[in-house]
Order: C-alpha cells, then sequence, then structure tokens
C-alpha cells in the first residue's frame, strides 16, 4: 500500500480524497496556489507545496511542477480529483513515466473516451446502443432523409460545429424536412461559421441516468448501481440521488450490464461512470464516459456503503476488487444537492465575497463534503461550488424531508448561494412525485424563483422587525461610527492594473 | 412608528411599538410579541408570540435577512421614505446611470471601445470573467465615452467603476 499520495487539487474533492486517505494511514500531499494559502486542505494535509500564482493554469493546471513536487516529497501516488489534470493523458503518462502511481485510468482509456468522435466508434463495436444518427454532416438530403425515416420521427438536426441550441432543429415528419435542414444550416453557418448539421434520434423527455463503475487492475469489473442527474441548469447537474426514480430492476441491470461492457470496452481501471440518456420509452443510449471520480460520488457511496476513493486508492496499488457484483446492494436513499456560490435569482452568475457567517446542518444522514470556513474569501479564480450536502435515509421520501430540513438549517451569509433554489427543488410536487426529465428546470423555471421570493405575512413581519432591531442595535453601539466612515472611491488607478 | 415592509411582489404595512425591552408589531389583525437576542455576531434569536425563528443579518448584505434559511430581500420604509414616494421623488432611484461598475468582481478581459466613442444602448461594453464564465456587459445608456478606469487583463472588485457614459 501507499505510504504518502499527492492531491493535486483543492477545494471539496481535495478534502474529500485526503479524509480516506487518513483514514488508510497514508501521508498526504497539499499542492496549492497564491490564493489558497489558507484554503482548508492545505491545512488538513500533512505536507503542502505552493505551486503558483492564483490562475489554474499557472498552478493547478501545470503539472510539470505539480510533478516536480511529487518527486521532491517523496509521494508514490498521484490521485488528481475531478476537473483541473484527471482527464489529461500528458499527464497520467508522464505521472507514470516518472514512476508514481497515477490513481485513474490508464492514458490510453482516458484518450478513448475524453474523444467524443472515437468513444462513438468504440462503442458501436459493442452491444451498447449509441444514439441512432447520421455518423457524418449532412452532405446529400435525400440521404439524410432516408436515415432520418430508418431512425423515425421526430429527429434532431444539430450543429456540428457547436452548441447550445443554435442551429438545432425538431422534425416531426419527412414533410418538414428539408425546409428544416436548411434553416438549420443557415443558423449554425450565422452563428458559428460552420453550416455542416448532422441528424439524431430525438429523445422524449430524456433522462440522464449514470452508472459507477469499478474496474481492477486483475479484469474485474463491477457497477454499483446508477444515480438519476436530471435536474440540470446550463448543461451543469444541480441535484442528483439513487435510486432513480425513473427505472426498474429489470432496465437497471440491463443498463449496469451496458455499462460494464462499455468499461470493458476501453480497458477500463479504476472508478468510472458511465452516462446514459433514458427517453421516456425506457429505451437508454449511451451518451459518454468519465473517467475519473465523480462530483456526486457521494451519493452512490452512501447507499452501497462502498468508499469509493478508498477502492480507488486499493485498486491504484494492485489489489483485486473486495467485492464481487452480487455483493453490492443499494440500501435507502440518497439525495445530493449542490451547493453553489451562485446568484439563482440572476441567471446563475457566479457570487464572490467572504463568507461571512456560517452554519453547516448536521444529523442524521446529513453528510457535508465541502471546504468552506467563516471568514474565507470566494475567490473569482475557480469553480464556484462551495460543496455539496448529502442526505440519506430509509425511502425517498424520508430522503426528501430529510433533505428539505438540511437545507433549512444551511445559512451561508455575505454570498449568494442555491441553497433556497435547491430548496424549490426538493419541495417541488413533481420532483418529489419523482416524475421529472432533463427539462424540469426550463418547465418549472418560474416556479421555481417564485417559490424563492414566497413567503407567509408573519415571516414577512419577523423580517421586517429584525431589520428594524438589527439597525436599532447598531446605532446604539456605534453612535456614528458607520456613518463616519470615509467613502472609498470606486475608480481605481489603471497604472496598478497587472498586464497579463 | 409606521413601516411599509417590502419583498419581491408583497408588500405590508406594520406598526412597530417599542415597549421597554420588547417590540410590539401590529399588521392588520395581526399583532406580534416580538423579543430579540443575540445570540453569535449577526444571527438572532426571535421569539413571536413563542413560536422560534433563527434570523440572520449578515453586515455585507444591507437589505437581506435570512428567516429560518431562508433569505428574504427586502425594503423597511420608514414614514420620511413613504413621505418621498409620495412626492413622488424615489423614481430617481431608478434613473439610469451612465457610470458603469463591476457588478461582480472578476477580470476584465475585453474593453470594446476607447475614450470619446459613441455608444448605443444596449451596446456591449466589456468583457468580465468571472469563476470560469465571461460575461459581457451592456450598455444601459446612449452617449459618448468619458472615462475609462481599468485596463483589459485588470482584476476588479466589485463595485470598481468601469466606463463613464455622458
Amino acid at each position: 500500500m501507499f505510504k504518502k499520495i499527492l492531491i493535486a487539487n483543492r477545494g471539496e474533492i481535495a478534502l474529500r480524497v485526503m479524509r480516506t486517505c487518513r483514514e488508510m494511514g497514508i501521508e498526504v500531499v497539499a499542492v496549492f496556489s497564491e490564493a489558497d494559502r489558507s484554503a482548508p486542505h492545505v491545512l488538513f494535509a500533512d505536507e503542502a507545496y505552493l505551486i503558483g500564482p492564483a490562475p489554474s493554469t499557472e498552478s493547478y493546471l501545470n503539472y510539470e511542477k505539480i510533478l516536480e513536487v511529487a518527486k521532491a516529497s517523496g509521494a508514490d501516488a498521484i490521485h488528481p480529483g475531478y476537473g483541473f489534470l484527471s482527464e489529461n493523458t500528458d499527464f497520467a503518462r508522464e505521472v507514470s513515466e516518472a514512476g508514481i502511481i497515477f490513481i485513474g485510468p490508464p492514458a490510453s482509456a482516458i484518450k478513448i473516451m475524453g474523444d467524443k468522435t472515437m468513444a462513438r466508434q468504440t462503442m458501436l463495436k459493442t452491444q451498447v446502443p449509441v444514439v441512432p444518427g447520421t455518423e457524418e454532416p449532412i452532405e446529400d438530403i435525400a440521404k439524410a432523409l432516408n436515415v432520418a425515416k430508418e431512425i423515425g420521427f421526430p429527429v434532431l438536426i444539430k450543429a456540428a460545429g457547436g452548441g447550445g441550441g443554435k442551429g438545432m432543429r425538431i422534425v416531426n415528419s419527412a414533410s418538414e424536412f428539408e425546409d428544416a435542414v436548411g434553416k438549420a444550416e443557415r443558423e449554425s453557418q450565422s452563428a458559428f461559421g460552420d453550416g455542416r448539421v448532422y441528424v439524431e434520434k430525438y429523445l422524449e423527455e430524456p433522462h440522464h441516468i449514470e452508472f459507477q463503475i469499478l474496474a481492477d487492475t486483475h479484469g474485474n469489473t463491477i457497477h454499483l448501481n446508477e444515480r438519476e442527474c436530471s435536474i440540470q441548469r446550463r448543461y451543469q447537474k444541480v441535484i442528483e440521488e439513487s435510486p432513480s426514480p425513473f427505472i426498474d430492476d429489470d432496465l437497471r441491470s440491463r443498463m449496469g450490464q451496458a455499462a460494464v461492457e462499455t468499461a470493458e470496452s476501453c480497458k477500463y481501471v479504476g472508478a468510472g461512470t458511465v452516462e446514459f440518456l433514458v427517453d421516456k420509452h425506457r429505451n437508454f443510449y449511451f451518451l459518454e464516459m468519465n473517467t475519473r471520480l465523480q462530483v456526486e460520488h457521494p451519493v452512490t457511496e452512501m447507499v452501497t456503503g462502498i468508499d469509493l476513493v478508498a477502492e480507488q486508492i486499493r485498486i491504484a496499488s494492485g489489489q483485486p476488487l473486495s467485492m464481487k457484483q452480487t455483493d453490492i446492494r443499494s440500501t435507502g436513499h440518497a439525495i445530493e444537492c449542490r451547493i453553489y456560490a451562485e446568484d439563482a435569482s440572476n441567471d446563475f452568475a457566479p457570487s464572490t465575497g467572504e463568507i461571512v457567517m456560517l452554519q453547516i446542518p448536521d444529523g442524521a444522514g446529513t453528510r457535508f463534503d465541502g471546504a468552506i470556513r467563516q471568514g474565507m474569501k470566494i475567490t473569482p479564480y475557480y469553480d464556484p461550488m462551495l460543496g455539496k450536502l448529502i442526505c440519506w435515509a430509509t425511502d425517498r421520501d424520508a430522503a426528501l424531508n430529510r433533505s428539505e430540513r438540511a437545507l433549512r438549517e444551511f445559512y451561508i451569509g455575505g454570498i449568494e448561494t442555491t441553497i433556497q433554489f435547491c430548496r424549490s427543488v426538493v419541495r417541488h410536487p413533481v420532483f418529489r412525485h419523482g416524475t421529472y426529465d432533463t427539462h424540469f428546470y426550463s418547465n418549472f423555471r418560474e416556479a421555481l424563483h417564485e417559490d424563492l421570493a414566497a413567503s407567509t405575512d408573519e415571516v414577512l413581519l419577523v423580517a421586517g422587525g429584525s431589520l428594524y432591531h438589527h439597525q436599532n442595535q447598531i446605532k446604539h453601539s456605534s453612535n456614528s461610527a458607520v456613518s463616519s466612515k470615509k467613502a472609498r472611491s470606486n475608480w481605481v488607478s489603471a497604472q496598478l492594473g497587472r498586464k497579463i | 412608528m409606521k413601516f411599509e415592509i417590502n419583498a419581491g411582489q408583497r408588500s405590508l404595512e406594520a406598526n412597530f411599538i417599542v415597549n421597554s425591552d420588547e417590540l410590539l408589531i401590529k399588521s392588520g389583525e395581526k399583532e406580534l410579541r416580538f423579543e430579540a437576542i443575540l445570540v453569535q455576531p449577526g444571527v438572532y434569536s426571535i421569539l413571536v408570540n413563542n413560536r422560534s425563528f433563527v434570523v440572520g443579518v449578515c453586515p455585507s448584505e444591507a437589505n437581506r435577512v435570512n428567516v429560518n434559511g431562508t433569505p428574504i430581500n427586502l425594503e423597511l420604509l420608514d414614514a420620511v421614505h413613504l413621505h418621498l414616494r409620495e412626492l413622488g421623488w424615489d423614481d430617481l432611484q431608478d434613473v439610469k446611470t451612465g457610470l458603469i461598475s463591476a457588478q461582480i468582481p472578476g477580470l476584465v478581459t475585453k474593453i470594446f471601445h476607447k475614450v470619446g466613442d459613441a455608444i448605443r444602448e444596449g451596446d456591449p461594453l466589456f468583457l468580465i470573467e468571472a469563476m470560469k464564465m465571461e460575461n459581457e456587459i451592456k450598455s444601459p445608456v446612449e452617449g459618448i465615452v468619458k472615462r475609462i478606469g481599468v485596463i483589459e487583463g485588470q482584476t476588479v472588485e466589485k463595485g470598481t467603476n468601469i466606463i463613464e457614459i455622458v
């Protein structure tokens, strides 16, 4: 087993990995940027090394420097967390070449799954279904129409050169096809300077459901059931849960088998996630494979009782999996709410500043994976996620109630957060009923934001009374100290600016 | 003392009566005995007719209180403000200003204009990057760029003046 592991990351995931390392008796090495000297992962670690200025390109993405630190500190392995260098094939390869173990899959697997076309081609050789469509952009409209007919309407016309909904058209019948392709081509041309479009099956009311897999170096691959991740905004997940309220045992086992086959197709090793889209008819299609630990991995840990980071470390040290597929049992229900430093009422714009107040929920079945502290400054340099609240209970209703209870206890003052938004979601009738899909946010956007503002007369009066009381307290305690504070100029000297 | 409490679309009138240590709040039929103690800096325990509330008042968020975990953006108008509004003076707060400051802290990555440029309402003024996301700031007014307070590549605090248009 390893004696010392370097964690090439920051924030909650660095802390998450370090906690397991310490429980396993392994020393931990932190790396940090100039902005992170007092960050929680630095305080937690046994050793910590400054690797560069705040921008991540000069610090957390500077893998030569990180490798140097790994060698100097005598670390025998590197855990990349998620994001940053976790899916960088060059880094994975150079770590191995330096005689240090990369806690993750081989560079070859990262390469295959990191490239959409290569991943699709690899999957087409397996039994795992991929979203049907034209392999190449449309050149011959008659041929494309034939493909569309084969797939079955409705179909989706998508821009080859971009995303974000531009150049995208849903076509319901063959008669609309040619016209829609023309429009989509013109729209893509003006949006991306690339008029190429292709045809894909349109999935109605799609669900985003992913399977956790574990594979060792001895040829064993198992899956740890699913996570339902359909609550998203701006293509980013906000709430995840397991089990999915949408799939049954039969579909679960077929998708799990497909996830295992996917992992085997790229000779995967370690912890990974296979993402699927599932339409309303419960057809499932391979979307992509994430070759790292996921943000939402605690959901799986809570229902299976398995420490995924510990498994990653054991696998990387060459040990075989300690469990078989038949040993995997999901018990109860887990829901994760991601707490971002964002203003939900202002289109989720990032919010920075100092965390002036902090009260983290606790109590039965309540886990918070974060890296925040009162007095800490949230800078614009890194990902705005502050942490994840994961609630476990014996069934889904109880887990929903527990999540709402814990979110109510959660108080972060000084910056905007998604705490209240998550509360609106967990008490929304459609979410509670479990009949939501990836359109949930766009379908119920208004109701969710209305809920943010709704409160009873009593609460409003309490709020008003509190503000009045508070202002009086300040007046009495500080007299004119507040008002005599010198007004600071908001113009800065341009000469002070740092040229990059 | 008369107050108007506004939160989003909601509005309530209330009379705040201070009796030694207790505050009595009357609003319509409701009469609330309001008792507050500070339990930690910025956090009050409030008992209202024996119902318990935990209220956070964050020093950096002047008009925001957090009641039992729910943040509420509040406007508390006293008699003076109510009178000013009757005179129609509160519209002044809504006048669009040509002084554009950073609404979020971040890195100014691009400034589209130089001093002397003519600007129409809605024209992009600058890009500010925060937390890996780029935000385009558009002009709320029409006019001529009088002053630019930052250079491209400069990191700015919230509230820093970026461009003045007259």
